[in-house]
Order: C-alpha cells, then sequence, then structure tokens
C-alpha cells in the first residue's frame, strides 16, 4: 500500500469512528429526551485480580441503587429522588429521576463475589475475576 | 479549506501587567468549570474569541443571546479563556501557539494554566491536592505566595496544557500550571472549586465557591455531554499517560 493509500484509508477511518461516535451521541440524547431516565457516565477499568467500574450519578445514595451482575456484564438502575433539573435545548426545562446503564466487562468475573459502595453519588463496583484455565508445565 | 486558527479581540481593553487564565475543558472538566464560574459570578465580559477551523462550525446561544463557544472574557485586570469545545489533538499545536503569541503580546504579569490530573481514588479524597508546573523562575516565584499547592515533582502533562507550558517558556512568558487531583472521566466541580480557592490570593479572580459546591450535582449531570466529546479528544492523545511514571529521566 502506497503512503497516499494508507492515509486515506485512516481518514476514511476517522471519518466513520466519528460518524458512529455521532450516532451514539444522538441515540443517547433521543432516549433521554423520549424516557426521562439519564445514561450516567461511567469508567471501567481492569486490574490484574479485579474489574473495577465506577458510574456517575450524581443525587443517588446507595439505597436508591439497584444492581445486577452476570459474569460478564453489569446492570444499573438508580432512582434520584431529588430529581435533577436540566436546561433544555429550546428552553424547556426537564427533571430526570432516574439513571440506567448496562456495562460489558472486558473480562468474566465472580458476580456474587462482587462489593459495591456510593460515595457523593458515584457508585463503584469491585468485581474479582473469575479463576479459571489450566496450569500449564514450563520445560 | 485552508486551516485558521486566529484570535479576535472584538472590544479594546487597556490592562496592565494582567494575569491570563486559560480553561479548556480536560480531565474532570476542572479549568473549564472553575473558569466558567469565575466569569458568570464576577460579570466579566466576552472581549474576543478564538476563530479556527479547527473548531466546528457553531455558536453558543444564552438566554436569547449569541456567544462564542471558545471565549476570551476581561474584568479588572484579568483575561479568562474558556471554552465549551475541547481543543482537537489536530489543533492543538496551531491553537496552542496562536494563542499564546496573543497571551505574550498583552505582557502578562502571569498565565495561569488550569486543569485536572487523573486521580484513580479521587472518590476516596475530600480535599484534592492541588499540583502546580511552573514554566520558569518567574512562575516559581509566584507559586510561593500561593497557599495549599504542592509541586509536580514527577510525572507527565499530556495536551493542550501541556503545550501552553511550554510555547509559553519558549517565547519567554512566564506561565504557572495549576492542577487539582480530579475524577478523569467525570465533570469534577469539587476539583474546580479546589482551584479557585487556591486563586483568591488574585484580586482579581476572588470569588466565592459556595454556589459552586451547591449545585455540584446539577453541574455534573449538566456536563455529562461536553466530558464525553472531551474524552474523545484525551483519548486522541494518549492523556492516560499522566497516570504512567516517566522512565528517561533517573
Amino acid at each position: 500500500m502506497r503512503d497516499d493509500e494508507f492515509t486515506d484509508e485512516v481518514q476514511r477511518l476517522e471519518k466513520r469512528m466519528k460518524r458512529m461516535s455521532e450516532e451514539v451521541t444522538r441515540r443517547i440524547k433521543e432516549f433521554e429526551s423520549s424516557s426521562g431516565i439519564l445514561e450516567p457516565l461511567s469508567e471501567v477499568s481492569e486490574r490484574a485480580e479485579e474489574v473495577v467500574v465506577s458510574v456517575d450519578m450524581p443525587g443517588v445514595s446507595k439505597e436508591d441503587v439497584v444492581l445486577q451482575a452476570t459474569e460478564s456484564r453489569i446492570y444499573v438502575d438508580a432512582e434520584c429522588k431529588k430529581g435533577i433539573c436540566l436546561r433544555g435545548t429550546r428552553g424547556h426545562n426537564r427533571v430526570f429521576k432516574r439513571y440506567r446503564k448496562a456495562i460489558s466487562l472486558p473480562s468474566l468475573v465472580d458476580p456474587d463475589k462482587a462489593k459495591a459502595s456510593v460515595r457523593h453519588g458515584v457508585l463503584e463496583i469491585r468485581l474479582p475475576k473469575r479463576k479459571g484455565g489450566v496450569k500449564i508445565q514450563i520445560d | 479549506m485552508s486551516v485558521k486558527v486566529e484570535v479576535i479581540e472584538s472590544k479594546a481593553t487597556v490592562s496592565n501587567k494582567p494575569l491570563i487564565l486559560e480553561g479548556f475543558p480536560d480531565t474532570g472538566l476542572v479549568g473549564m468549570i472553575a473558569t466558567s464560574h469565575l466569569v458568570n459570578s464576577l460579570n466579566f465580559e466576552q472581549v474576543g474569541h478564538i476563530e479556527s477551523t479547527y473548531f466546528p462550525p457553531m455558536i453558543t446561544v444564552h438566554e436569547g443571546e449569541m456567544y462564542e463557544p471558545v471565549g476570551i472574557f476581561y474584568r479588572n485586570n484579568v483575561y479568562v479563556v474558556t471554552s465549551e469545545l475541547p481543543i482537537p489533538m489536530s489543533g492543538v499545536y496551531p491553537i496552542i501557539r496562536e494563542l499564546v503569541k496573543w497571551m505574550k503580546s498583552k505582557d502578562p504579569a502571569m498565565i495561569l494554566s488550569l486543569g485536572g490530573i487523573p486521580e484513580p481514588e479521587r472518590i476516596k479524597l475530600d480535599d484534592p491536592t492541588v499540583f502546580a508546573i511552573p514554566n520558569g523562575e518567574e512562575a516559581a516565584e509566584v507559586l510561593k505566595n500561593l497557599k495549599g499547592p504542592e509541586m509536580l515533582k514527577e510525572g507527565f502533562l499530556v495536551g493542550p496544557k501541556a503545550m501552553l507550558l511550554k510555547e509559553s517558556k519558549r517565547i519567554g512568558a512566564p506561565a504557572l500550571g495549576l492542577f487539582s487531583q480530579a475524577y478523569y472521566k467525570y465533570p469534577d466541580p469539587g476539583a474546580a472549586a479546589k482551584i479557585l480557592t487556591v486563586l483568591s490570593v488574585f484580586e482579581g479572580t476572588k470569588v466565592d465557591v459556595t454556589p459552586l459546591i451547591e449545585s455540584a450535582e446539577q453541574l455534573r449531570v449538566q456536563y455529562r455531554d461536553i466530558m464525553r466529546r472531551t474524552e474523545e479528544e484525551m483519548s486522541n492523545m494518549e492523556k492516560s499517560r499522566e497516570m504512567e511514571v516517566p522512565g528517561l529521566l533517573v
């Protein structure tokens, strides 16, 4: 592949990723607008022994959160009792009272051993990785 | 289409050795939230903006009035450069070069670059630490008079703020980076309030942070969209390197 062909290909890929990102953003906004449910920001980090997930849900305390986990996904549903009023794009303010999100995990985990806490509206879930595999003898 | 970066001053200002604050969005949107609170609380006036083909063609409308998304504000011998838009990776060098050239033309007493530094254990911190990076002796002297910030001894700084410190040093303008420990991907008004507390020693940047703390939950939700777009640009710049340790200078 020539240099200019490679550059064109990279630019095509960048444009495609940008379009996909815009599409995701548009769908999130449409979902939030039609359902009254906010999609919270979240972060997943993989460590040696565990996967750590955090979800930013301002206004939520631990009693408000329903959390479910499988080996590969977690589901978060939380009520924000006081409600969060957002400025609308056309001058229509809207109050949101619920967060909801499904998050895929980068490794299989043991959901029975997961631990979770909420501090200042940030939910943190620590999920130990599932142990498995066979030991390989080194010659 | 030819690429363009231009700092446009729409209103004349008279300043004498001003402070110039920069608050482009990055980690935790700390600089953006801090400068936005300052501008709104102290009624700064928009006196200019940055025009660039690196930014999407857009305007901001607030209470029926039109604003520039990358604005320059002025009040009481203090300029504030703040933005709704993160600087895209491809635009960091040309935009910061042009901006720093403009800053130097104002003969600043100090340029203050405000931002966040990612802290994985931020959730456990009630009182985040502010780290400082001076670009020379003049900025190091100013740092001595500030209460709270610790000199960043080791680490990486990535993105527009790194470029701003480097470029201002190159052309001989004093600059000090102030970075509060913050959530990497979540808007962090608490970290922004900490930065503003540090700045309260300067007459023109003294501001009550109570309203900022009280509206923190609201702001964290309101700024989610800007955070999502900023995070995309931070990934492009390998911003997570800020959590790594340098290896060359041992």
